[in-house]
């Protein structure tokens, strides 16, 4: 995965804003989703990006593929400027950027058959010829697991599984270099979960695509990722080699979310770093650093200005703290 | 690769799961007796149900079926010319309806932003206006022959399947195969009609068959109020306004029970039709 | 188990769906001890929120059936006797409910404190002004901050995490015997989860409540409960202390079940799986080993015979071959 270390995206200081009607009058707030935020991938690459709800891990995997329009910053992918791209320039470049997502139940159309799901990139690229298409289909979801039987069912009449087994069908069929997957197994059930992780670790190892992987769940990241991204309201605060990360966990909210995991083992006993109160709105986020209201090592310094990403070890272990010695 | 699953047809599909609802099958089936009836019975049985007779208010017999009205009018002639203004003022006037509100609501919905509030602000206006007086002053300037009284009750009545094709399309726009669609590059065009559209139309079906019966219950006070189909013409609604008074409603109940009793049935089974449609259409429903 | 407060025997049910009847609950016998947790886990539709909601009475009666034959002893008064107006003062009272989503399971235009204090006054004879008192003290134990203040707040005033410890605090302030948990930490963040199982764990000790905890997540289970069930398709197919399932699960499901987490503290190169997907209620084998299909050793014997719970030791396991399992050869 390593060998080819070209560099297939670049986000630079990407901001997405929402806007957000006041409660009662008139007036609007801004909801800083994602603020600030700057990474690259490489090609066959797997980043995972982790948080809680409602930090804004979504929202940055969605705006990278330009499904919400950029508020600021600069997203290149594959050596193309992408961030003013309007519809139809984009449509070019969709081919190569996918997404797999969350709820298998929801991200099928009912009222479309298994086939005609999978087929739909093929149509809309113009890939391969009109009547080669079905054989393609059929490959595909041969690849996926899926027996050909499954081509004219409709998704209410396949479970869970089978249904994210489709969805990475229609996200791969088209050959994509980059595939931006948000929680992909998270609504599966646990037995059925280590199937499809498998599945997508197979479809990476075997075309070189490169994830974008978004899990709230730590040890699904390890198991699947090459590199991890902490992020925390919005911003990154930690990133680094998968195995790095989890061995020396340098940023304070890492360190806490890492323990805060219940571990499977009934023989190891944790320190565990509890946190104090909750995430704070991204509508009003504290000034500063995001993290110091629940901050373990909060300081004066924290207050004045919203720490940058530093290079730590001069490996790419890059952390946003103002306590790093 | 060649283990070719043969693909069922929709309709197929959709006809293999419309006869499994008995009621709906029923109701169509009436339905399209009565639309043969209104059609063919004139050309076969030579009705006339314009002309005057002697014998006024006839109780119901051999010469006449229904009987006669007030001013010696054969009443199954009546009943039966009624029954093609008010079927098709009822039908017609709802597909006008539904052509001008589903698109719009689609737009409003899918779109958000300038369109939903031009198009649901306009919507709410002709709601709010006494859609009556419209029709009457429309009618006063253009004339009350079918073919403008269809448009009329038609274009009054978009805002209903807007607002309800509206409100569905609000949901399903968040839904995540939309946001697929729109990662995999389709054309907005495309989504609403491949996505939006097939998602958020189950609840028209019902609804259709509610407007086509208050289309013909409008026709039938236009023509009441003078302004709709004008007698000698007739149609189930102005039979049925026509026996507005106690004498004839106590003692000649043949003057309106027939047209009613029409009126009735044709709006239950148009229901059940639209029922057996909606549920037939619905993925989820077992064959 | 000497004193066990809530003995269950024989808990079958059925629902009825298009007109047939499906078993959704079979044969499920357990004893909770004073002061233990038991976990239940298993994958969804496997039957453990059903079993927790049967004890409760919360099933719709139109179309599920509770079997005869099934006894719920409560400190050895049996249960499924009661009327529904006797069993009214046990709910809430004596056993109590924690669900998963903390959003929907409080009512939105009542304020904490009403709904509070509303719970304290349907089974004790209490002043208004001393069950506000309870309330407010029972909140504080709960970990919410500035108790007095929240009680005249809404839920949608507060966050996710905060409403979980609400319900937490409605579920005890009556001092239940026993406490049900339907994956009580699912819906929330993983910092969150840690509060709130924290929280659990420092209140058995305070009040000596005996929990059911149900989830699907084995992680929880190692870290709270003292015994685990681990159910599929219904049944309860392992049984053990907590320690001696993870150290040496015998049902080929619990041993694919631990197999299938990524570890956080090890490095997996490729998880192993347990082939297929659960069967749902109606294609659901009528005889042999419900887990059959899926299972890496399967034999003859498990397609026609359905085995029973046996018991090795201390450990409760259905499956013909347990202890000594051989993995099927490849054909």
């Amino acid at each position: 995965m390593s060998e080819n270390n070209q560099e297939l995206l670049r986000v630079e200081y990407l901001k997405k804003h929402f806007k957000v009607k006041r409660k009662y009058g008139a007036g609007k707030q801004v909801l800083k989703a994602v603020d600030n935020v700057s990474f690259t991938l490489n090609r066959g690459e797997v980043l995972g990006l982790v948080g809680e709800s409602g930090c804004g891990k979504s929202t940055l995997g969605r705006t990278v593929l330009k499904l919400y329009d950029i508020t600021e910053g600069k997203v290149v992918f594959d050596g193309t400027d992408i961030t003013n791209y309007n519809f139809k320039q984009m449509r070019n470049i969709r081919k190569n950027m996918q997404m797999i997502f969350q709820d298998p139940y929801a991200s099928l159309n009912p009222r479309m058959t298994i086939g005609d799901i999978v087929m739909s990139p093929l149509n809309t690229f113009n890939l391969g010829e009109k009547k080669d298409r079905i054989d393609m289909v059929c490959e595909m979801l041969k690849k996926v697991g899926l027996s050909t039987e499954y081509l004219y069912k409709l998704p209410h009449e396949m479970s869970g599984g089978q249904r994210q087994r489709v969805v990475i069908a229609r996200a791969m069929i088209s050959n994509p270099s980059f595939v931006v997957c948000d929680e992909p197994v998270s609504a599966l059930d646990v037995s059925v979960r280590a199937q499809v992780l498998n599945l997508m670790k197979d479809m990476q190892d075997e075309s070189q695509v490169a994830y974008l992987f978004i899990s709230h769940d730590l040890s699904t990241v390890k198991y699947v990722c090459d590199r991890i991204a902490v992020m925390y309201l919005g911003h990154i605060v930690e990133i680094a080699e998968s195995d790095e990360l989890f061995k020396n966990p340098v940023h304070p909210y890492t360190q806490a979310l890492l323990s805060a995991i219940p571990i499977p083992d009934v023989d190891q006993k944790r320190n565990r770093i509890i946190l104090q109160g909750d995430v704070p709105s991204p509508i009003n986020p504290p000034q500063g650093c995001p993290f110091k209201t629940r901050c373990t090592k909060y300081c004066a310094r924290c207050d004045e200005k919203i720490p940058a990403l530093e290079d730590i070890d001069g490996n790419g272990h890059m952390v946003a703290c103002c306590n790093l010695d | 690769m060649n283990e070719k699953v043969k693909k069922p047809s929709a309709f197929k599909e959709f006809y293999k799961k419309f006869i499994k609802h008995r009621l709906a099958m029923i109701s169509l089936f009436i339905i399209i007796i009565e639309i043969l009836a209104v059609i063919l019975l004139p050309l076969v049985l030579n009705l006339d149900p314009y002309t005057c007779t002697t014998s006024y208010d006839a109780a119901p017999g051999a010469e006449h079926l229904f009987g006669t009205d007030t001013i010696g009018r054969d009443m199954f002639s009546r009943v039966v010319y009624g029954g093609r203004t008010s079927l098709l003022v009822g039908f017609a006037a709802c597909a006008v309806s539904v052509l001008i509100g589903l698109p719009l609501g689609l737009i409003a919905g899918y779109y958000r932003g300038t369109a939903e509030a031009v198009i649901m602000r306009t919507a709410d206006i002709f709601m709010s206006f006494p859609s009556m007086i419209l029709t009457i002053v429309a009618a006063a300037i253009f004339g009350s022959s079918i073919p403008i009284l269809i448009v009329l009750i038609g274009l009054l009545h978009w805002p209903q399947p807007a607002r309800l094709v509206y409100g569905k399309v609000l949901s399903v726009r968040k839904m995540e195969y939309v946001e697929a669609a729109k990662a995999e590059g389709i054309s907005p065009f495309k989504i609403i009609l491949k996505y939006i559209l097939p998602n958020s139309i189950a609840p028209l079906w019902m609804s259709m068959a509610f407007m086509v019966s208050s289309d013909m219950i409008t026709e039938s006070s236009l023509s009441f109020l003078g302004c709709g189909v004008k007698t000698p013409m007739a149609s189930w609604g102005n039979i049925v306004y026509n026996a507005q008074n106690i004498v004839v409603l106590r003692a000649y109940p043949w003057e309106w029970i027939p047209a009613g009793v029409c009126l009735i049935i044709t709006v239950v089974c148009i229901n059940f039709v639209g029922e057996g449609i909606r549920d037939a259409l619905d993925p989820k429903m077992k064959r | 188990m000497e004193n066990s407060i809530l003995e269950v025997k024989n808990l079958k049910v059925d629902f009825i769906m298009d007109g047939e009847r499906v078993n959704a609950v079979h044969e499920v016998s357990f004893k909770l001890g004073k002061g233990r947790t038991l976990g239940i886990v298993g994958e969804s539709g496997c039957g453990k929120s059903v079993s927790a909601t049967s004890i409760m009475r919360l099933l719709p009666k139109i179309n599920t059936i509770v079997d005869d034959c099934t006894s719920i002893k409560l400190d050895d008064e049996e249960l499924t006797t009661l009327s529904d107006k006797e069993f009214q003062k046990v709910r809430g009272n004596r056993i109590s409910m924690i669900f998963q989503e903390p959003m929907t399971s409080l009512n939105p235009v009542y304020t904490i404190g009403k709904q509070l204090i509303e719970m304290v006054q349907s089974h004790q004879k209490i002043s208004k002004k001393d069950a506000f008192e309870t309330c407010v003290e029972m909140l504080e134990k709960v970990g919410i901050p500035e108790a007095r203040k929240r009680m005249k707040e809404y839920p949608h005033q507060l966050s996710g995490g905060m409403r979980q410890r609400v319900m937490i605090a409605m579920a005890l302030v009556c001092n239940p015997e026993v406490l049900i948990a339907d994956e009580p930490t699912t819906a929330l963040d993983v910092t969150i989860q840690a509060q709130i199982l924290e929280l659990m764990n420092k209140l058995k000790e305070d009040t000596k409540t005996s929990i059911i905890l149900i989830t699907h997540d084995m992680g929880v289970v190692a870290e709270v409960t003292d015994e685990v069930m681990v159910m599929y398709a219904g049944e309860v197919v392992e049984h053990d202390d907590v320690k001696e399932i993870f150290h040496n699960p015998m049902h080929p499901y619990t041993i694919g079940l631990l197999d299938s987490i990524p570890k956080l503290n090890q490095n997996t190169e490729r998880l192993l799986t347990i082939d297929g997907t659960v069967p749902t209620l109606k294609n659901m084998p009528k005889v042999g080993c419900r887990f059959a299909d899926r299972c890496h050793y399967c034999q003859d014997l498990c397609r026609t015979e359905s085995p029973a719970l046996k018991k090795v030791g201390t450990r409760e396991v259905r499956c013909h071959f347990a202890g000594n399992l051989k993995a099927k050869e490849d054909k």
